[in-house]
């Protein structure tokens, strides 16, 4: 029996309909994926799921009981949500955590205890005492995680979970949430719109759009369909394959190269090795005519081939042995002078490559 | 009676009534602020901006209105309240309930969504989780009873309408300090007008120490 199911849910908000006709079950133990851009209603579908907003139509069941009344507070207490954007009472870290044990009465040795292991997990022990809003948005990030894991939920609702968080933050999360659901064999609904991170942390995934599912299957499945759409569609770019060799470790960080093609090989933040699919966020790539001196990993030198002007944003698309597109503003295509043919160096981070 | 101990008597009497005043309206526009910022209803925003409005309220024309309600002809001439201290309380109370509300019920609207989420989510009640939205919304409920206090104590329309400035009974700060002014004692006047804005000042930072020791006590 599916340990929470929806049935044919339509949410309307005023004069709009955020997510229509959706069936889904949530098995338990389960890890499951809602990808789809911005407004395609994952977030609507999690609160759904933690009980926090009613469908205007359509049946919500918990262990096969109608999530009304008891049985919706029932839902809440063994679902917990943690939000994109980090949320936070006015006071210590610790009473943050503790807010929920003490909701359920649990003894103080016991709050102090699973508090303390909870902010271990997220690697916050020595944050107890700080004012909970006075850290930065990733710590607020991994205190809203401890919150919700200190209760041990028994369904773990994430909203965009690595949102706020830098690489180093990202990969603690991410190391969180697959050791969460080895030891505890908790459930996980992900909302992301990160296809990388779907994979890696989900068996299966959904695929939402304008409110509808489209498709739902296994995460490794489903995302290489929708890589292999991103790659022939307009909309992506800077998506390719490669094959990752053993890197070494920098720290905590572990840099590994990938080889794009015969002539390209640049640095990524990654454990993966063998074929891989990698993507370079447009944004992230510095256009200059001199190499720059920094700290980051990938220093390629190529030739422009097309200046796209949008307004005030450039798509500028360099041949560095494979075609990568980097946005500009209109303001720096003019500082730089740049036209066609031009030849160029294009500048991008190792946590900025991420990896399929 | 010597002027300090005029000067005191009148302090005391302007704390006096415009602190029940300002009690009075949190306990009237506190619960009704908290309502109004944590349900949703039909009509609600047609309240919000009636109660908006009403802040705005010229004391004078309140005074006046009071005034009518209040003499021996108008509708409540028979408690014969008109010229004594109670109908000073009443009278700020009716002025300040509108912020009360307002401020409240505006802090508790925008904290509401996002701490009522949470809570519910780590598994408190309705009733837990407006608890916590009550917690959150603290500084402003704050901010509204030192708002509500300080146009009180400062307001002069309504004193003087429905108190008379009486000396010995209804006489507060600020009908003093327009009866100096107008006497050519510009002095006293000033002297009066310090011990007005201290007050105020004091009153304040009372206020912003005892909200901590509720917010500490309140997450015990």
């Amino acid at each position: 029996m599916a340990m929470i199911e929806l049935v044919d849910v339509t949410t309307r908000f005023d004069t709009t309909t955020a997510l229509e006709g959706i069936s889904l079950e949530i098995e338990p133990g389960e890890s499951l994926a809602l990808i789809g851009p911005n407004g395609a209603g994952k977030t609507t579908i999690l609160k759904i799921l933690g009980g926090l907003l009613m469908p205007s139509a359509g049946e919500v069941r918990f262990d096969g009981d109608l999530a009304r009344g008891e049985v919706l507070e029932k839902l809440r207490l063994h679902a917990t949500m943690v939000f994109q954007k980090p949320v936070l009472f006015g006071t210590t870290v610790y009473k943050n955590v503790a807010y929920g044990l003490r909701v359920r009465g649990l003894p103080e040795n016991q709050v102090s205890e699973r508090v303390l292991d909870a902010l271990g997990l997220v690697q916050m022990e020595d944050f107890a005492d700080r004012q909970a809003r006075n850290l930065s948005g990733g710590e607020q990030k991994r205190v809203n995680l401890a919150m919700a894991i200190a209760i041990d939920p028994q369904i773990l609702l994430l909203d965009e979970p690595t949102s706020y968080l830098d690489a180093l933050g990202t990969k603690i999360v991410e190391g969180f949430i697959q050791r969460i659901r080895e030891e505890r064999q908790t459930t996980v609904v992900i909302a992301t719109h990160d296809l990388f991170q779907a994979v890696r942390l989900t068996e299966r995934a959904a695929v939402l759009e304008g409110g509808q599912l489209c498709q739902v299957g296994p995460s490794s499945q489903i995302i290489r369909e929708e890589v292999e759409a991103l790659i022939f569609s307009d909309q992506e770019c800077n998506v390719f394959h490669g094959i990752a060799k053993n890197g070494t470790s920098e720290g905590e960080r572990h840099l590994t190269k990938i080889e794009l093609g015969e002539a390209v090989t640049i640095e990524a933040l990654t454990d993966t090795t063998g074929e891989v699919t990698v993507r370079i966020s447009p944004e992230d790539i510095i256009v200059s005519r001199e190499p720059v001196l920094s700290s980051a990993k990938n220093t390629l030198r190529g030739v422009i081939r097309a200046i796209d002007v949008d307004d005030s944003i450039v798509r500028l698309t360099v041949d560095v042995g494979i075609d990568l597109v980097a946005i500009i503003t209109k303001s720096s295509l003019n500082l730089l002078s740049m036209a066609v043919g031009d030849r160029v160096y294009v500048t991008f981070k190792a946590s900025s490559v991420r990896v399929y | 009676m010597t002027v300090e101990e005029e000067i005191v008597s009148i302090t005391l009497r302007s704390l006096t009534i415009s602190g029940f005043a300002a009690l009075l309206a949190t306990v009237i526009g506190l619960p009704i602020g908290l309502f109004l910022g944590l349900r949703q209803f039909r009509g609600r925003d047609h309240i919000m901006v009636i109660v908006r409005g009403l802040m705005s309220l010229p004391t004078v024309a309140l005074g006046l209105l009071l005034y009518l309600t209040f003499s021996r002809n108008g509708p409540l001439g028979f408690l014969q309240l008109l010229y004594t201290p109670l109908a000073l309380i009443i009278g700020q109370a009716v002025l300040v309930t509108p912020i009360m509300i307002s401020i409240t019920s505006e802090t508790v609207e925008n904290v509401s969504p996002t701490i009522r989420e949470l809570s519910l989510t780590l598994g408190a009640s309705e009733r837990g989780a407006a608890a916590s939205v009550f917690r959150e919304s603290l500084g402003g409920v704050v901010l509204a009873i030192s708002a509500s206090f300080s146009r009180a104590i400062s307001e002069l329309g309504v004193a003087l309408m429905v108190g008379g400035n009486l000396q010995g009974l209804t006489r507060v700060l600020t009908t003093s300090i327009a009866l100096e002014t107008t006497r050519g004692e510009i002095l006293l006047g000033i002297g009066l007008t310090i011990v007005l804005l201290s007050l105020m000042v004091v009153f304040n930072v009372l206020l912003n120490s005892a909200e901590k020791r509720v917010r500490w006590w309140l997450w015990q």
